[in-house]
């Protein structure tokens, strides 16, 4: 469509977060989309910006409606949502009571600010309120000059209100003063300055001043607050200062481009900085997502209808769609548990293992050691598969050395139920399976995981040719897993978006299996490429980098 | 003969290492709790005391720290052996800043776990 700005094809744009609205409670979009319910998404570009999307890249979001939308949202965060959150105890035993006061709090200042200045700045003939409203915010209540200077391009002097001591002034002055502060202004990196002579003078400003010079197509604008004293400006007066210019720059690029609709990123991390990191909103449940994959998986990352878990993920990772982020989500839970599972069993068998020690080299039970050596092998073997479960959830940044032998050991391990239902073979020479590599075991494992676990699923129902082969071929450079399966190959659809996140055949998968192997692989410096897929089966390679100088292969 | 103490909530560990220990001839005394190891620690006099750091009702750290009343903290590093199936960094420096020493669980070789606490048992004194 001609109004999606140009930014939306970009290939570097990726989804920021995405949820489904009910038309019901946005009125005003009714008129974009005859239908009952909306899709929005929220794209991030790589200039640090944000777009907000509605339907499918059909309708964007009408400019004007802007502010009503956001209240919205926000007001269902703060009424709804959080009520409910109040409700609960996980909510009432966060470690900082506090923050429920400042999700309040921002979620309030938030709204109100920002949508007053663009409903100010819409009605544009309103402009000269805006060192009024900037009189306002609490946080700056100890200041007593707010001034702003506007000048409209073509002009000879430029207008200056003054907003002093609760008293408004209107004033002009000349367009090479407006230049001279506008440039001295727009030089500084920050919004603060100290006793600047020149500005003062004109401005009948005392001391230090904050200030911001805006440059629009027709109009430049420079905005100062002082307190009229020499007390530099504290850091919070400071940032309180620069978020609402930077609203203000926001709503004015609105304006001035009214195809799209870009927020700032920075207000985005302002918000989860001051949320923090153990908010997490609960979908309310009579808010049913459209997305029927993995509704509980859904409920927690993409809860409607604005999700604060995707941002603060962001926040950390600072990579906004990657499937990494569901990725770690759920290995370092699982990656927790299996740890304590560990531990908890380690101990009784060690027990175990040390009773049958004693008893073994004791002369009293000579009869029966044949028998306490097969319970002692048992238990060692217990011992092993807790270890290998563990190798799962190695915590990704531990690069560690591995044998080939040790993955399908693990692997034989983790499978073992689900092998039982098909016919597989592990034909791995014993020269491969020497080999050392050189990565990171706990991806490796998972990725092969995933592959022979989804084979199996499409094995499992076939009532003949149920095989599954894994091979290993090295050359000079890679050492690669080569996974085969008899199956009906993969559907055409699947194909073509094979390694494209939420992509699946599976009722109850979520699509993020191949693209995230994929991306495991790339980053640890290798790749995963289908060799094949057609009615006779597939086959899958994964590639993993060889550390020549440790093993020598053919 | 010399008298030792463990504390370990998992009974099977407890009794091996008190048959290990009597069959090399010492005095092992035995507890699962480590509220009754500690008192134990303050009435009566040990050669070494092997504990746990993962008990039901206190942590190991805590019966090192209850000991230090009575102990210094040269004759706590020279008394006491800890053991954890849990070796994250956190435990480990914390157990290192008592100088004891740590044995991992599970113990690679038991045969050799015991002859090492035996000989810190002969030097110790």
């Amino acid at each position: 469509m001609s109004n999606i700005p140009h930014m939306f094809h970009s290939k570097k744009l990726s989804i920021y977060s995405q949820m489904t609205i009910d038309l019901k409670n946005y009125p005003f979009l009714k008129s974009v989309k005859n239908e009952n319910q909306a899709n929005v998404k929220i794209f991030s570009s790589p200039n640090n910006k944000f777009i907000i999307n509605i339907n499918n890249n059909k309708e964007l979001l009408p400019m004007e409606k802007l502010p009503v939308f956001l209240d919205h949202l926000n007001q269902t965060i703060n009424s709804r949502q959080i009520t409910n959150l109040r409700k609960k105890e996980a909510f009432q035993n966060l470690k900082f009571p506090a923050k429920r006061k400042i999700i309040n709090n921002f979620v309030k200042n938030f709204s109100t600010t920002y949508q007053d200045i663009i409903k100010e700045l819409i009605k544009s003939e309103k402009l000269d309120d805006i060192p009024k409203k900037l009189s306002k915010l609490d946080d700056l209540k100890s200041y007593s000059s707010f001034i702003m200077l506007t000048q409209h391009k073509g002009r000879s002097n430029a207008s200056v209100s003054d907003f002093e001591n609760k008293k408004q002034k209107t004033y002009y002055l000349s367009s090479s003063s407006f230049n001279s502060i506008f440039k001295a202004i727009k030089k500084s990196k920050s919004n603060a300055f100290l006793n600047q002579k020149a500005i003062s003078e004109e401005l009948r400003i005392v001391g230090n001043f904050l200030g911001h010079a805006i440059s629009l197509n027709k109009l430049s604008i420079i905005l100062i607050v002082s307190r009229n004293d020499l007390i530099a400006p504290s850091l919070k007066e400071m940032n309180i200062f620069s978020d609402f210019v930077n609203q203000l720059d926001m709503a004015f690029s609105y304006i001035e481009n009214k195809n799209s609709l870009l927020l700032d990123t920075k207000i985005f991390l302002e918000i989860f900085k001051k949320i923090g990191y153990s908010m997490e909103i609960e979908t309310p449940e009579e808010e049913t997502l459209t997305n029927t994959q993995d509704q509980t998986y859904f409920s927690q990352t993409y809860s409607p209808p604005w999700s604060f878990l995707i941002l603060k993920y962001s926040a950390e990772e600072n990579s906004f769609l990657s499937p990494d982020i569901f990725h770690y989500h759920r290995i370092r839970l699982l990656g927790e548990l299996f740890n304590i599972l560990k531990h908890e069993l380690s101990n009784p068998i060690l027990g175990i293992n040390m009773v049958l020690d004693i008893l073994r080299n004791d002369e009293a039970f000579k009869e029966s050691k044949e028998l306490l050596d097969e319970v002692k092998l048992a238990s060692s073997r217990a011992q092993n598969i807790l270890n290998n479960m563990t190798n799962l959830f190695i915590k990704d940044q531990d690069k560690r050395e591995i044998y080939v032998k040790d993955i399908l050991d693990t692997l034989t391990a983790i499978l073992k139920s689900e092998l039982r239902l098909i016919k597989y073979s592990f034909d791995i020479s014993e020269e491969h399976q020497n080999i050392k590599l050189d990565t990171n075991i706990s991806s490796i494992i998972q990725i092969l995981f995933n592959l022979i676990y989804n084979a199996i699923h499409e094995l499992k129902n076939k009532k003949e040719s149920k095989n599954l082969y894994l091979k290993t071929q090295a050359d000079k450079s890679f050492f690669s897993f080569i996974i085969e399966d008899t199956a009906s190959g993969l559907p055409l659809n699947i194909k073509e978006n094979l390694f494209k996140p939420f992509y699946t055949n599976k009722e109850s998968g979520n699509g993020l299996g191949l693209s995230l192997s994929k991306n495991l692989a790339l980053k640890n410096g290798g790749d995963l490429v289908l060799e094949k897929s057609d009615s006779s089966g597939t086959i899958f390679k994964l590639l993993i980098p060889l550390n020549n100088e440790e093993n020598s292969c053919h | 003969m010399k008298k030792i103490l463990v504390i370990e909530d998992e009974v099977l560990i407890l009794k091996s290492l008190e048959l290990i220990f009597k069959s090399k001839g010492f005095e092992v005394e035995t507890t699962t709790m480590g509220q009754t190891g500690l008192d134990m620690i303050i009435n009566q006099d040990f050669d070494l005391i092997i504990t746990d750091l993962m008990l039901n009702d206190l942590s190991g750290f805590d019966i090192l720290e209850g000991s230090l009343k009575k102990y210094s903290r040269l004759e706590v590093s020279q008394k006491f052996i800890l053991m954890s199936a849990y070796h994250s960094e956190q435990i480990l420096e914390k157990a290192e800043s008592y100088n004891c020493k740590f044995l991992r669980k599970p113990f690679e070789n038991i045969q050799k776990t015991s002859e090492e606490i035996i000989i810190k048992l002969n030097n110790g004194k």
